[in-house]
């Protein structure tokens, strides 16, 4: 390699990560997620999603193979247009494609199983020779340690491997997608607080969101929520850099952010739709050049972004502003889906109440969810049929619109219109009429248990879905929220503070109002449907929680508490192995099933959530609040939610078979639901 | 590069292309959950009786949990990969729990299926449990203890 192209590689690098504590964050998050990774089905929606990635991998919007199917029947997700079934999140799946080909290039020569054990061992030995850089470290010392280790857990992993088949591979791109695409957003997140407060707040941030939120849980479940949380993290990250900009590069880190956002549409149309009007919003608000010019750059970037969700509905449908969610759901006597469609769906559709009750548990699957505990979806025993074919044409029972003649570009614009001011419009006022609820608002937002409108049927009756603060009780840093906006509007009454225009305003405000729009509106947009079943997390609001993490770390008492890392880091180790012996001792101790384990580990949440939250507001009120109070306070809430990611991962939830086998072995000396 | 990572770099990969579906040595074994053909002697087989129940959930789940205990179950002479069956099955309630587990070896396997919740109200009477424990593979199909016990509240 020529000395230039080195230098531009190394340049590229590190506009990725930043510097060598990005690379080393992003490394280590990979590695983590790797830790609980399953390969199999926890989702129903995940099906339908792998069959379409299938597709898409040989070139295909339309699905064209069932390779993955739980039964005959009913795949959620699926939706028809004149004979052919399609999938949705194409934007999200075209990430994964690339991964399809190298893995399945690679299971040419490698078995599939070990070719996954090469990949976490490749990562363990990056990571280990970035660690070793850094200055605290004895360079050569570490690198034989730790290539050592991570040799030890390579022989280990190859003795213990057992057979995945190749036809698994489109899976795990599917999911090793999502895996880097959640390590991004720590890393993005990394790269927005060190913006503001410096690397080392910057480094807690990026790494609680992969060990302390719900952004671990999802990693391995390949949902759109993580590619969706990590691009918004990805707009409010260009947006920061815009405005400590001056002039082009100002304009380019704007352009930026738009186009961030305008991928979004190819995933999500509901979504991308808010982040675009809020981020457009926010924008004019506070930029300073409003000329023509920055206009139509923005505004061409954001039509170019937006071109595969265009092009990839009209090749679908010969309408560019239908998304396939908003097609008709797979038919009743399709050949291969014998039971009613599932048009519930997770976003397009705002209404509650779609879901499919099936009264003896999770043995139809009409629902989208789990079953947790079971073995049932246990897709990797190698036990399993030739999957089913589909045979598109004689499926088209849906709506027939005719052929496939391209409408009018006035009418395209007008339906597009339309279904915006329709979903849009219905979705935000019956959103802010749920803000009249307290008892559902409660139920959502801090204390789940069995709530009374959720249908359980489909999990089994197992009460498994959270509430947001149970899901991640480092939100309870937040509860101080009122007294700095308390202190800020009195001092803005004593004039202390003078008024400004928002274009005048510092850019970490700005940034910080373009954070709390978005999470309002991406949180009132989806309030009509919760709380629902198959959320776990309220993955619904994941992005929300997402960016809840760097409010967290805006919090100036948080900040202080990564005053002596030593103690702080000592504090969360401590915090993660009492909230293991805590939970685990629950588990083994008094006999719990699954839904009473998760609302223990949830009750537990709560109370470190809690002790965060009072910590954190006696720092802001009272000097006599020491820095080290705070430390415990929110390393105690970080550490428990990793045991609770943990524990998600190895007891409570059974699914498909681990990635990794030397944690398979490992997970079997823990004690069982 | 320093010389522990450049071994442990080429170590990884002249075990992963020695391995691999060139050279057809095969190093992994078949996955924790697939059977096959085979047979294997069963020798004890231990359920604590006393702890199949009916009891509401804990922690703010409104359910009511049946609840059933592990099974213990000691093989010998085990041939090729037969799996266990642990049956707990409840007709009045509709409920029909199968744990399996694949012997690879003689040893005591134990079967722990998960407890079963159900909508309050749906569990209030007493039900007649049975108790099962079937050996299964491709070649043998058999029943090797069966028992019934009854569970609930006294009508």
């Amino acid at each position: 390699m020529s000395d230039a192209t080195e230098r531009r590689l190394a340049a590229a690098g590190w506009w990725c990560f930043g510097d060598r504590l990005g690379l080393v964050l992003w490394l280590g998050l990979v590695c983590w997620f790797g830790l609980t990774w399953r390969v199999g089905f926890f989702i129903q929606d995940t099906y339908a999603m792998g069959n379409t990635l299938v597709a898409l991998a040989d070139g295909q919007l339309h699905v064209t193979e069932l390779r993955y199917s739980l039964t005959f029947g009913s795949q959620p997700g699926l939706y028809e247009y004149q004979g052919r079934a399609y999938g949705r999140n194409y934007g999200m799946l075209a990430l994964a494609v690339p991964l399809v080909w190298a893995l399945e290039a690679g299971a040419t020569v490698v078995a599939p199983r070990l070719l996954l054990v090469w990949l976490w061992s490749g990562f363990g030995l990056l990571f280990v020779t970035q660690v070793a850089e850094f200055d605290r470290f004895d360079r050569d010392r570490t690198r034989a340690v730790g290539s050592l280790l991570v040799v030890s857990l390579f022989v280990v992993s190859v003795l213990t491997a057992t057979a995945l088949p190749v036809d698994r591979l489109a899976i795990v791109a599917l999911q090793l997608s999502t895996i880097l695409v959640a390590a991004t957003a720590g890393l993005v997140l990394y790269r927005l607080v060190d913006r503001f407060h410096g690397r080392r707040a910057g480094l807690a941030a990026g790494a609680t969101l992969g060990i302390a939120t719900p952004v671990g849980f999802w990693a391995t479940l390949p949902k759109r929520h993580t590619v969706v949380a990590a691009l918004v993290f990805g707009v409010v990250y260009a947006f920061a850099v815009s405005r400590t900009r001056e002039g082009n590069a100002a304009l380019r880190a704007r352009a930026g952010a738009y186009a961030l956002a305008g991928y979004i549409t190819w995933i999500h149309a509901f979504e991308a739709l808010f982040v675009v009007a809020v981020l457009g919003a926010v924008d004019l608000l506070t930029t300073r050049d409003r000329s023509v010019r920055a206009l139509a750059v923005v505004g061409l970037v954001l039509l170019v972004a937006s071109t595969p969700m265009l092009a990839t509905n009209y090749a679908i449908s010969g309408n560019p502003a239908q998304p396939p969610r908003l097609l008709g759901g797979i038919s009743y006597d399709a050949e291969f889906s014998p039971t009613p469609p599932e048009t519930e769906g997770d976003g397009a559709a705002p209404e509650r109440d779609s879901a499919t009750p099936t009264d003896d548990g999770g043995a139809t699957p009409t629902g989208n969810e789990t079953v947790p505990g079971g073995q049932t979806n246990n897709t990797s025993d190698g036990g399993g049929a030739t999957p089913p074919r589909v045979t598109p044409g004689v499926t088209a029972t849906g709506t027939d619109s005719g052929g496939p003649a391209p409408p009018p570009v006035l009418d395209t614009i007008r339906a597009g219109v339309d279904t915006v001011s329709k979903f849009a419009g219905d979705a935000v006022v019956s959103g802010f009429a749920v803000l009249t609820q307290p008892e559902r608002l409660w139920h959502i937002f801090v204390r789940s248990g069995t709530i009374p409108s959720v249908n359980y049927g489909t999990n089994n009756n197992e009460a498994i879905e959270l509430a947001v603060l149970e899901a991640m009780p480092l939100l309870g840093a937040l509860a101080v929220m009122p007294v700095l906006v308390g202190r800020r509007l009195r001092a803005i009454v004593d004039r202390s503070l003078p008024v400004l225009d928002p274009r005048d305003w510092r850019p970490v405000r700005k940034t910080d109002l373009l954070v709390v729009a978005l999470g309002a509106a991406l949180t009132v947009v989806y309030l009509p449907r919760l709380p629902l079943f198959s959320t776990l997390t309220v993955r619904y609001l994941h992005p929300v929680m997402a960016l809840g993490a760097y409010g967290v770390w805006r919090v100036p008492a948080v900040r202080a508490g990564l005053s002596d890392t030593r103690w702080f880091v000592g504090s969360y180790l401590a915090g993660l192995t009492v909230a293991l012996v805590v939970l685990l001792g629950g588990v083994g101790g008094l006999g719990l099933a699954v839904g009473e384990a998760v609302q223990y580990n949830a009750l537990w949440n709560l109370a470190v959530a809690a002790v965060c939250g009072v910590a954190v507001v006696g720092w802001t009120v009272s000097a006599r609040v020491s820095d080290r109070v705070v430390a415990v306070g929110v390393a105690l809430s970080a550490g428990s939610t990793t045991a609770s990611l943990l524990l998600s991962g190895l007891v409570y939830f059974r699914y498909g078979s681990y990635a990794f086998d030397i944690v398979r072995v490992l997970a079997d000396a823990l004690p069982v639901l | 590069m320093d010389r522990w990572v450049t071994f442990a770099g080429i170590f990884v990969v002249f075990v992963l292309a020695g391995t691999g579906p060139l050279t057809g040595v095969d190093v992994t074994s078949a996955s924790a959950s697939t059977f096959g053909d085979g047979n294997a002697t069963v020798t004890d087989v231990s359920v604590d009786r006393s702890a199949v129940s009916l009891s509401p959930g804990r922690f703010g789940t409104d359910v009511m949990y049946l609840r059933v205990p592990a099974a213990s179950v000691t093989v010998h002479t085990v041939t090729d990969r037969p799996q266990l069956l642990y049956i707990v099955s409840v007709p009045g309630l509709g409920v029909r729990l199968v744990e399996t587990q694949v012997v690879t070896g003689a040893g005591t396997y134990r079967l722990a299926p998960s407890d079963r919740a159900m909508p309050p109200g749906r569990a209030d009477g007493r039900y007649d449990v049975v108790l099962s424990v079937r050996l299964q593979s491709f070649t043998t199909d058999r029943t090797v203890t069966r028992t019934s016990l009854t569970v609930g509240d006294e009508q």
